[in-house]
């Protein structure tokens, strides 16, 4: 690949949601992460780690309570009642549940072409364009007239596809996009993302608690943990060499179909409750390897060699731990 | 010893234009301390095959062969009859623990009232076993975790909780319907560990039910791999996962992400699998399958069987005579 030219940049976000006891619970908390053009990134973490609402706010639907998003060079500014600027809508999301993210009371040719008579196409024209993307997506275009309770899971998340490409969208965040699919429709949906990236250069965000699809599939890897991101690199070498120890504990955790019935490792421990995160290295009462200092200091994500990754074994006790 | 003997279920459910038939004639049995693993996907029967053997099936399902649970005919047994069996020998654990449990009774309330009634102990005493079924599946504090509600816990410690409640009954077989899918890998691992871990323990034989092949080779001893309804191929675990025979194993293995690939796109399987009530005669994957043969519909097919219980219902048998790097490369 040429110089990686940065498309979508979060400097510092942080995500803070009010509950009604009026807590507060920072759901991200000062995130940086660049998706660069025609890459596909993968990100990866438990339930609970904030990477939905990470890609909630990247096309802001969420509003940030610090620091900044930058898509093309220009802020996204969260969504609310006055209107989207139009750049943004290259800017698009897929959602986990192709049961919920589809309205089951409209066919799905009003609901595939909404976005593009609002953005002035008549409306002959956005349903040719609409069946042309559901062709594209595997569907034949008579599915223009009928309801999702007509498709399975695989073939309703094709049309939430077809949806979030009707405005020709430059980044795609894809939240969980093929978790609720059966075995065969993974693999197939997941392809069918690849493809269309390659084939529109688009570029991705690829949201999963499947290391292993991510893998296969994404460019680089952002691990994250409770709000931070833990690690970012390569993803081959997040694979072959993982660094930090909640990386090496996922990677460990998933199990392999060699038949040869080998254990996949637990990661003891619960995700801690965000509105009291541990002090110190947000990992450490979880982390098989952490020392004293962890509780203390904070990691910062720094690079390790040519990596980088926030463990205080790797970056600043490195001298003092080897 | 053989725990279950499955001889030629058959499930037919209602729908609007008549019966259709979602598990057809399968046989399978389970030993005592066994796991016998249900690879399928939805629409593939293997949930219907566990609810019938609770009994649970819809009332107009049709039902037909046999199931004999400690030599003891499950099929055809009236309500109160089942009561004998189903929470008391044999137990099951849903895909959901959010939604399993109650989120307004206490873990107390839920735990104790079977425990009562099917063991006909004291509520006292079923108190005193259930903190104990709650320790012994690794919830911290089990005294606390009585008096809490489901809200209060993370998915993998409610799973763990309705584990402990399906075996509250000391059941003989427990059937785990997708008990770690909705999980993190890291709490899923923590699930399996103690399935295994209480198997050992108690003798107890599991179902276990998943489309994840992962899980199923860490956990199991036997798979039964099953196709809209229809058993695809069966037999031990390591030989299945190591040298399928079917195409339909070996394209649900290709289509997982491979460990040590370079490519960038998963091998899919093409199409999908056929509606409720419309699988053809012969086979029922040959519309997807790259191997198809004239001979592979039209007529019903043969099961071929191997050695060490491998049995495979394939016209064509693609693999045959393959070695393990020439099938799994």
């Amino acid at each position: 690949m040429n110089q990686a030219q940065p498309i979508l940049q979060l400097n510092n976000v942080s995500v803070t949601y009010k509950r009604a006891d009026r807590t507060k619970i920072t759901a991200v908390s000062g995130v940086d992460l660049t998706l660069n053009r025609g890459e596909i990134l993968g990100l990866v973490g438990e339930s609970g780690c904030g990477k939905s609402t990470l890609g909630k706010a990247a096309v802001g639907i969420l509003p940030t309570s610090a620091g900044e998003i930058t898509f093309n060079g220009k802020a996204v500014a969260p969504l609310n009642s006055s209107v989207r600027s139009r750049e943004l809508l290259k800017l698009q999301l897929i959602f986990q549940d192709p049961y919920s993210s589809l309205n089951p009371r409209r066919k799905i040719g009003d609901q595939l072409i909404d976005g593009l008579l609002n953005s002035g196409v008549n409306a002959e024209e956005a349903r040719e364009s609409s069946a042309k993307l559901l062709e594209r997506v595997g569907l034949s275009r008579t599915t223009l007239t009928k309801y999702t309770h007509q498709f399975s899971g695989g073939q309703r998340q094709r049309i939430a596809i077809a949806r979030a490409l009707t405005l020709q969208p430059e980044v795609i965040i894809a939240d969980e996009p093929i978790s609720a699919l059966d075995a065969s429709a993974q693999a197939q949906v997941a392809n069918l993302l690849v493809e269309l990236v390659q084939e529109l250069g688009m570029s991705m965000i690829f949201i999963s608690h499947d290391l292993s699809v991510v893998r296969q599939i994404s460019d680089r890897t952002a691990v994250m943990y409770l709000g931070k991101m833990v690690e970012v690199a390569n993803t081959l070498e997040i694979w072959d060499d993982p660094r930090h120890p909640y990386t090496k504990a996922l990677i460990k955790a998933i199990p392999r179909p060699d038949g040869k019935g080998s254990m996949p490792l637990e990661l003891p421990g619960d995700v801690p409750d965000p509105r009291l995160p541990p002090s110190g290295c947000r990992f450490h009462p979880r982390c098989p390897v952490a020392i004293a200092e962890c509780s203390v200091m904070e990691p910062k994500m720094a690079p390790a060699a040519d990596r980088w990754s926030s463990c205080l074994l790797n970056n600043e006790l490195r001298k003092v731990g080897s | 010893m053989t725990l279950l003997e499955v001889r030629d279920l058959s499930v037919q459910l209602q729908t609007k234009t008549g019966f259709a038939t979602a598990v057809d004639r399968l046989s399978f049995t389970v030993n005592e301390g066994e796991i016998l693993g249900i690879a399928g996907e939805s629409g593939s029967g293997k949930t219907m095959t566990a609810l019938t053997l609770l009994g649970l099936l819809p009332q107009h399902a049709k039902v037909s062969g046999s199931a004999k649970f400690n030599g003891q005919e499950l099929i055809g047994l009236s309500s109160k009859e089942w009561q004998k069996f189903r929470g008391a020998q044999i137990a099951m654990v849903f895909q959901d623990p959010m939604t399993s449990l109650h989120p307004m009774l206490s873990i107390k309330a839920q735990m104790t009232e079977h425990m009562v009634t099917h063991l006909g102990i004291s509520q006292q005493q079923a108190l005193v076993d259930a903190e104990e079924l709650l320790a012994d599946v690794r919830i911290p504090d089990p005294k606390k975790a009585l008096n809490s509600y489901a809200g209060q816990f993370s998915g993998g410690m409610r799973q763990r909780i309705c584990i402990a409640m399906a075996l509250a009954c000391k059941p003989k077989l427990l059937l785990a319907d997708e008990p770690s899918t909705a999980l993190d890998v890291t709490v899923q691992a923590g699930i399996l560990t103690l399935l295994n871990r209480l198997r050992k323990e108690h003798q107890l034989s599991i179902i276990f039910i998943t489309h994840d092949l992962g899980v199923l080779s860490s956990i199991t001893n036997k798979l039964l791999v099953l196709y809209a309804g229809r058993e695809a191929e069966s037999g031990s675990t390591s030989t299945i996962l190591q040298l399928p025979r079917h195409p339909y194993t070996q394209g649900l293995l290709d289509s997982l992400p491979q460990p040590d690939s370079n490519e960038k796109l998963l091998k899919s399987i093409a199409g999908f699998p056929p509606e409720l009530g419309k699988q053809p005669i012969g086979c029922a994957f040959a519309e997807r399958c790259k191997f198809a043969a004239a001979t592979c519909s039209g007529d019903e097919l043969l099961p071929t069987y191997l050695a060490d219980s491998h049995k495979f219902i394939c016209a064509v048998d693609p693999f045959a005579g393959l070695s393990i790097n020439q099938v799994r490369p």
